[in-house]
């Protein structure tokens, strides 16, 4: 698959005219960037150990030491969000990314080939988007216990069949495509016309979409933390922290309005960059 | 040289079902009906190294009859023949086999070309299916490209950084790049404008002197399909009406249908105002053909007969067939 | 003399996009008198379609900006008139027929209400008291229909456009577009979509319609052979510029202009030799974003001269009615 420079110079100018578009990648970004400095830096990148215990320090309000004060052990809460950011990414990329690749190849095959094939694949779909995927994510979850791994697998489930929806509604109106019937006459094999000229041509939407997508993945996989599934203590999580600072809303709302504050902008900051990648793509904004 | 025809139709029929398919009918109003008489007993044949054009207006199924031919879709009923070997019932992969000769170029070159690939990666396509020595393959595109007069240095390029003309060239690329005994060609030149239709029929002209190719050339416009082609058939509603050679059937023709579609193309002649010949009502829907002779509500010369009996083609000259009970100038 | 309808002097508009400025038309004159049909001729890209939205006052501003030139009509200057201005024209002054009539008639009312609406207006301002009469609106409307051969057309007034075929709905929209009485009709590319059969019946209920509501017509097509058959005047136009201008017969006898005689021979013909080379001219037209220096057909023209890539050539009057703008005239 090949990338055409001047539509992505054209992109990135109707880009650069849309200011929330521009917050949500400075978030998205920064999200992305902090993820990977854990991975490679660790605990040094923070000013406190977020797994070190200090009674004394505790119930600390926000200020300078502690940009978003201490939690009722005396951990920098800072130093832990900053921390968990990899695994939220970890959890979001990763839920999305097999949606897409699952989702998009049963999707075009079905759309493309039709059939029985189609119906088949179209009363699966339906019988996964009628489970409330929340309500789907928590009962595997359960069903499979706690850890990171399973939280990703307990959502991937109710996950894909959208893609798989969005891949098929592509295929669909591509297969009518006057280059389509010349790969045909051209004798090519119909899984060959599927990898080469329908999944290419069906990036965008899904690209949208995932991108938005990942935003509600990772505030997903808050919820299924903050109800005990996912990461453990003393491993720091978002939505873990979120469940443990509610006890201490009334004397230090900031251990739970601080953490979830940070779920709440990274999600909107995937909101934001996808809507504005939407907007970007629909030709009306282009002339 | 073999005496077996390039290719052979033989009473080819294909309907669609479409359950309460809308259709205009005769008087222009939208009614509703069930099967579409898309193609409705087509016989035809084409011999090597010849040009068959066929020409229609909208809703004659020409459309249909090029994509059977290509076996993009089977027919309902019939057979179709290619070198001698019946291949109506072939699998898709044994068809593969036989696609290398017998391409087509399609009308609208800004769809038919994959935007997201690059003008030596569509070319290369069919080639890739019949071989896969790569540098076989490179050679005969580059080879290909400049045959239909682009410069090589663009064969890096999408689609989108060509023009009208220029896409349509990479289209005929690709049809030629195996070699093909037969190209089907469905409007190829509508879409584009009169300079570049110019250039591009002159360079189909060219590339089938070279190549000793066969073409079936689809047109609404009766002119380009004249000076492309041998032998003409004119299609009405699914069937073919009249065939003969191009000049006969055009200066004497024996269908009143086809009378009227020569007197209805206007001329680049403000002299020849008043003689066009106007038809009655409009082109009916293959939804819901009319009985006997399917022209005979819009017939000046119709009589009773022809509102029951469908008329079967007849041989009114050399290798001339016309499907009518009153032919004219017969 | 008769009398001028609209006269466009040196129109010049352009469209400012993202991928740059646009030069649609360049200097363009062109005048229509009573009763006349002038064809415009010239390829995807010339500027024939802007020219007749810059006339109706369709032209979306921006991306478009008319940066000098006037139209006027009935003694006024159309580019002046504010958008209330130009509602009060449309219709009843100048009226638009489009290629595709699908797009152009209002998918949600039947036909008899659009045509009726057509008629009303036209009475309101001509001040004709009939106006509220529906009798009598109704009765122009079936009167109308009958004009344009729509079959029965007390039933044909209930229907809705979709559930007309393309000729059909061109009647239809050949009937909105005189019902009104304007003095100029402009017509883009009405026959384009069409059948030729269908064409053909087109042509001739827009020749003696015409004739009977004594309305101008500005006929534009790509296609040369329709314009023959139509227009009293015909006039070619080029990336933007009009290249020449001559009565119809006058043109396609003595074509002057270097691109109207490539043009001519550009189509294959009626008569002549088969399976012959057709004459055609090199490269492609321009793109409007970069349209030659001097005259914008001069890489093309098999007569370039050493001027034609520096000055741009004027339309001048070689002969009584026939004025052509290229340097080899200009003796």
């Amino acid at each position: 698959m090949s990338i055409d420079r001047k539509e992505i110079a054209l992109t990135l100018d109707v880009l650069r005219r849309d200011r929330l578009a521009i917050g949500g990648i400075a978030v998205v970004t920064l999200f992305i960037l902090t993820s990977i400095a854990v991975l490679i830096f660790g605990n040094s990148l923070v000013p406190y150990d977020p797994t070190v215990v200090n009674i004394s320090a505790a119930f600390q309000p926000p200020s300078i030491q502690h940009l978003f004060g201490t939690d009722n052990l005396g951990r920098d809460i800072f130093s832990r969000c900053v921390v968990a950011a990899p695994i939220d990414a970890e959890i979001g990329f990763s839920i999305v990314l097999v949606s897409v690749l699952i989702g998009g190849i049963v999707g075009s095959w079905a759309g493309y080939v039709g059939g029985k094939v189609d119906e088949l694949l179209m009363r699966i779909t339906d019988i996964f988007i009628a489970v409330p995927t929340l309500v789907l994510a928590v009962a595997v979850g359960v069903a499979l216990g706690p850890g990171i791994e399973h939280v990703i697998e307990a959502n991937l489930v109710g996950w894909w069949p959208v893609y798989a929806r969005l891949a098929r509604a592509g295929a669909l109106s591509l297969k009518e495509s006057q280059f389509i019937e010349a790969a045909k006459v051209a004798g090519l094999a119909r899984f060959k016309i599927i990898i080469r000229h329908i999944i290419p041509n069906n990036i965008s939407p899904i690209l949208v979409y995932a991108t938005l997508d990942i935003g509600n993945a990772i505030l997903y996989a808050s919820v299924l933390s903050y109800l005990g599934m996912g990461a453990q203590p003393p491993q720091a999580e978002w939505g873990r922290m979120v469940f443990d600072g509610q006890v201490y809303l009334t004397n230090a709302w900031w251990m739970s309005i601080l953490p979830g504050l940070v779920i709440f902008t990274v999600a909107l900051g995937f909101n934001l960059f996808g809507d504005g990648l939407r907007d970007t793509l629909d030709p009306r904004y282009r002339k | 040289m073999s005496n077996i025809d390039l290719l052979r139709l033989e009473n080819i029929v294909r309907y669609f079902s479409a359950k309460g398919a809308m259709f205009y009918s005769e008087s222009g109003v939208l009614e509703t009906g069930s099967t579409i008489h898309a193609v409705d007993g087509v016989t035809l044949k084409i011999e090597r190294n010849s040009s068959l054009g066929i020409v229609g207006e909208s809703g004659c199924g020409k459309t249909t009859l090029a994509r059977t031919i290509l076996m993009l879709i089977k027919p309902t009923s019939g057979k179709l023949y290619f070198e001698g070997r019946e291949i109506t019932n072939l699998s898709y992969g044994e068809l593969a086999k036989i696609r290398p000769n017998l391409q087509m170029i399609f009308q609208d070159p800004f769809s038919s070309l994959d935007p997201r690939m690059r003008a030596k990666a569509i070319i290369a396509e069919p080639l890739r299916v019949v071989t896969k020595d790569r540098e076989k393959i490179t050679e005969r595109v580059r080879e290909v490209f400049e045959q239909v007069g682009l410069s090589a240095d663009q064969l890096n390029r999408f689609p989108n950084e060509f023009s009208g003309g220029q896409r349509q060239r990479i289209a005929i690329a690709r049809a030629l790049a195996t070699k093909p005994k037969l190209v089907i060609l469905d409007e190829p030149t509508s879409a584009l404008d009169a300079s570049t239709q110019a250039q591009i029929l002159n360079l189909l002209l060219d590339i089938q002197e070279q190549y000793e190719v066969s073409y079936i050339f689809i047109s609404h416009n009766v002119s380009v399909v004249r000076h492309m082609s041998d032998r003409i058939a004119v299609m009405y509603l699914g069937k073919i009406v009249e065939e003969g050679p191009v000049d006969e059937l055009l200066r004497k023709p024996k269908h009143p249908y086809t009378a009227a579609l020569i007197s209805s193309i206007p001329k680049p002649n403000p002299k020849t105002r008043g003689e066009m010949v106007e038809i009655r009502g409009e082109t009916p829907s293959p939804v819901n053909p009319p009985s006997g002779c399917r022209y005979h509500p819009r017939c000046p010369y119709a009589t009773e007969l022809c509102s029951k009996t469908e008329p079967q083609p007849q041989e009114v000259e050399n290798h001339h067939l016309v499907a009518c009970h009153y032919p004219l100038n017969a | 003399m008769t009398d001028q309808i609209i006269q466009v002097s040196e129109l010049s508009v352009v469209f400012e996009t993202l991928e740059g400025r646009y030069s649609a038309l360049n200097n363009v004159d062109i005048t229509i008198n009573e009763s006349e049909v002038v064809g415009l001729v010239g390829e995807s890209g010339c500027g024939k379609s802007t020219l007749a939205l810059a006339i109706m006052g369709l032209l979306p501003r921006p991306p478009a900006k008319v940066i000098s030139g006037s139209i006027m009509f009935s003694g006024t200057n159309l580019l002046r008139y504010n958008e209330k201005q130009m509602e009060e024209v449309r219709g009843t002054g100048i009226s638009m027929i489009f290629q595709e009539p699908l797009t152009s008639l209002n998918p949600l009312f039947t036909i008899g209400d659009q045509l009726s609406e057509t008629i009303r207006i036209k009475m309101q301002r001509h001040n004709e008291h009939d106006a509220r009469d529906e009798r009598k609106v109704r009765a122009e409307v079936v009167d109308w229909l009958k004009r344009v051969d729509l079959a029965d057309p007390e039933s044909a007034m209930e229907r809705y456009p979709h559930e007309w075929s393309g000729g059909m709905r061109q009647r239809v929209m050949i009937a909105m577009a005189l019902a009104a009485k304007p003095a100029l009709m402009l017509a883009d590319e009405p026959t384009s979509a069409l059948d030729v059969t269908t064409q053909a019946q087109i042509l001739r209920l827009v020749k003696s319609l015409v004739q009977e509501v004594k309305a101008s017509v500005l006929f534009i097509s790509h296609d040369l052979a329709v314009v023959a058959q139509i227009a009293d005047r015909v006039a070619v136009m080029y990336a933007g510029m009009v290249m020449e201008e001559a009565p119809v017969n006058e043109i396609f006898e003595n074509p002057l202009h270097p691109y109207t005689q490539s043009l001519m021979s550009a189509f294959p013909k009626e008569t002549g030799v088969r399976k012959t080379r057709l004459e055609t001219i090199p490269g492609s037209v321009p793109n409007l974003a970069r349209i030659p220096t001097g005259c914008p057909f001069h890489p093309r023209c098999k007569f370039v001269k050493q001027q034609c890539s520096t000055a741009r050539p004027e339309l001048r009057e070689t002969s009584p009615g026939h004025k052509v703008a290229c340097v080899i005239y200009n003796q």
